[in-house]
């Protein structure tokens, strides 16, 4: 599945989430960084992701991401739990030794997902792509 | 120390040069009921020849472990200390900088940083070192603090009463305000009993915090106590003496998962005290919560051999508030002394150097305890340092420990550690160290300086 950016929602604090319908009535949230943090943000070395399974908090942090200049919290866009985690992001690449990350910067809104989380609660304040995108351009 | 020069024609030329015409004008913004508007109670200042010599004095009453004969222990020790460390490590290009902030200069001091990386991963068994910390105490600290948050356990500690006294303080302290349980395992045989270590660990405990070969001198059942440690999901974080790494097994080896240290034994004096170096080493996914500095080794762009610090991203003065830690320089000189220090023994002389403080130990032991004065008080293998339990009444000041520990420290011997104030139960007991540096003259005299007391003891201070 191909994620247009323009149809997904966004935090505040720049992660993007797409919320589809799961088996069994629950919400299935596809959350990734989009892809102004990420060109902010710099050379990516390491993302820190949660296990599956692990409980999450609309507004609070579930994971990492550092670049060489500085480390930044990923906040999760919505209360549930993960069910799935991008291995892709968390995989040493068996050559190298080394996780690539490039995945991040060429395709933030497909490939580059970070973690699906079944909703079980509330989520946060969420963004259509024209209000982030405005937020964006002023922060630039 | 530089010599700076300050007469009234330079305060006058200083004053010039910002605007203002006096120091009451320099000082007019400060309203004058906040003033002191009287002189410091201080002496007249001296001349340089009366301050010299006033100095002098004041160092001279001053009683340091190194000019006695020091059976000094209890984490601080007083192993001999080749002249090349002090011919090296006082290079200005070391004594003088500070530690790097900018990730690529100072080329030469990150080398040596990254070799004392390398020496402590090897010595500790260990994938990474940092380039160290302020010292022992809050190394351990800090490797709990790693421990809770990598497990994700931020509840429950669990830490050997056989740990150093202070360490634990330290770490009671800086727990002081998290939510966390810390349970201290008692150890009253002189190791911790796996059995003890059962009961007590549970899902919720994020690691447990022992010393090897721990404050008493005896050798733990670490593997043990490690695999009992990882079958409940937690993390064994081991505090070590590094000079002990000669002959005992690598903690690594044994099942540590943080392993920390006081450095002072690698090349650094007792100097009173500090400033000592803190060694912290890991396991790879304990990585990125290892606080301080991390010196890497990589290529520069023409493919040359270059080092650079790493990680530095989790550092205070990029993460601020949600840095791993805020207390995190680094002791780089000292880093420096114990990469010097191991370097110039290798594998086989620091054995040499263990070999000979646990023989020596062992005769010292043997010496105090077969006048029959003297015992000791835990039946555990020990490395260099011992507890003995006297049948004299340690409170009384006739003929008691600390009446023998004036008369010893009288003749230049410092002949041991009473316990009395970290451990009540063993107030009769003194914690005994002996390092390659002990004589068997010295062990000797010490026997009879400890269990013949009517005897009299020449004064035994070298000069």
């Amino acid at each position: 599945m191909t994620l247009d950016p323009k149809t997904l929602k966004y935090t505040s604090t720049h992660e993007w989430v797409h919320l589809e319908d799961a088996p069994g009535g629950a919400k299935l949230a596809t959350v990734g960084l989009s892809a102004f943090a990420i060109e902010a943000l710099t050379d990516l070395v390491h993302v820190d992701l949660p296990p599956p399974g692990r409980a999450v908090e609309a507004g609070k942090p579930f994971g990492e991401v550092e670049s060489v200049k500085a480390v930044s919290d990923l906040y999760s866009p919505v209360d549930g739990q993960v069910v799935e985690v991008n291995s892709a992001l968390t995989t040493p690449d068996p050559k190298t030794g080394f996780v690539n990350l490039d995945v991040l910067s060429h395709d933030p809104y497909t490939a580059g997902w970070m973690v699906k989380i079944r909703v079980t609660g509330g989520q946060s304040e969420l963004l259509d792509y024209e209000t982030y995108k405005k937020q964006c351009d002023e922060a630039a | 120390m530089p010599y700076l020069l300050n007469n009234a024609d330079d305060r006058t030329a200083m004053l010039k040069s910002i605007g203002v015409e006096s120091i009451d004008e320099l000082f007019s913004m400060i309203p004058p009921e906040l003033r002191l508007n009287r002189a410091l109670d201080i002496p007249p200042a001296l001349g340089e020849l009366e301050l010299t010599s006033h100095l002098g004095e004041l160092a001279a009453r001053n009683d340091p472990a190194g000019t006695g004969v020091c059976f000094l222990g209890g984490g601080s020790y007083d192993h001999f200390i080749p002249a090349v460390v002090d011919f090296i490590a006082t290079r200005s290009e070391f004594v003088t900088s500070y530690t790097p902030y900018q990730p690529e200069v100072s080329q030469g001091n990150l080398q040596a940083l990254f070799e004392y990386q390398t020496l402590v991963a090897q010595l500790t068994g260990m994938d990474y070192s940092n380039s160290s910390l302020y010292d022992g105490g809050s190394a351990v600290a800090e490797a709990v603090l790693m421990a809770m948050s990598v497990t994700r356990r931020p509840g429950r500690v669990l830490v050997a009463r056989s740990v150093h006294p202070d360490y634990r303080q330290i770490l009671a302290t800086y727990l002081a305000n998290l939510d966390v349980e810390l349970v201290t395992l008692d150890t009253p045989g002189g190791t911790l009993d796996p059995q003890t270590l059962r009961a007590a660990v549970n899902d919720k405990t994020a690691c447990l915090l022992m010393q090897q070969p721990n404050f008493f001198g005896c050798v733990e059942k670490m593997q043990t106590l490690a695999g009992i440690v990882h079958e409940a999901g937690a993390s064994l974080v081991a505090s070590v003496d590094p000079i002990s790494l000669g002959l005992l097994k690598r903690p690594g080896d044994a099942g540590a998962d943080i392993v920390v240290a006081e450095g002072q034994s690698l090349g650094t004096p007792m100097q009173f005290g500090g400033p000592y170096l803190g060694i912290l080493a890991c396991r790879e996914p304990f990585l990125r919560r290892m606080p301080g500095r991390l010196v890497g080794q990589t290529v520069d762009r023409r493919g040359r051999r270059c080092w650079v610090l790493t990680l530095q991203t989790r550092e205070q003065h990029i993460r601020r508030d949600k840095a791993t830690s805020n207390i995190c320089t680094n002791q780089a000189l000292l880093a420096v002394r114990a990469a010097i220090y191991l370097a110039t023994m290798g594998p086989g002389g620091l054995a040499d150097v263990a070999n000979l403080c646990l023989q020596k130990a062992h005769y010292a032991a043997w010496r105090l305890a077969e006048t029959g004065r003297l015992k000791l008080a835990f039946d555990q293998p020990f490395f260099k340092e011992f507890v003995v339990r006297s049948s004299f009444d340690a409170r009384s000041t006739d003929g008691g420990a600390n009446d023998f520990l004036a008369k010893a420290q009288a003749a230049g011997i410092f002949a041991g550690l009473p316990l009395g104030r970290c451990y009540p139960e063993l107030e009769d007991c003194l914690l005994v160290a002996v390092t390659e540096k002990r004589t068997k003259a010295e062990i000797d005299c010490l026997a009879q300086c400890l269990c013949d007391p009517l005897q009299s003891i020449g004064p035994q201070r070298r000069e």
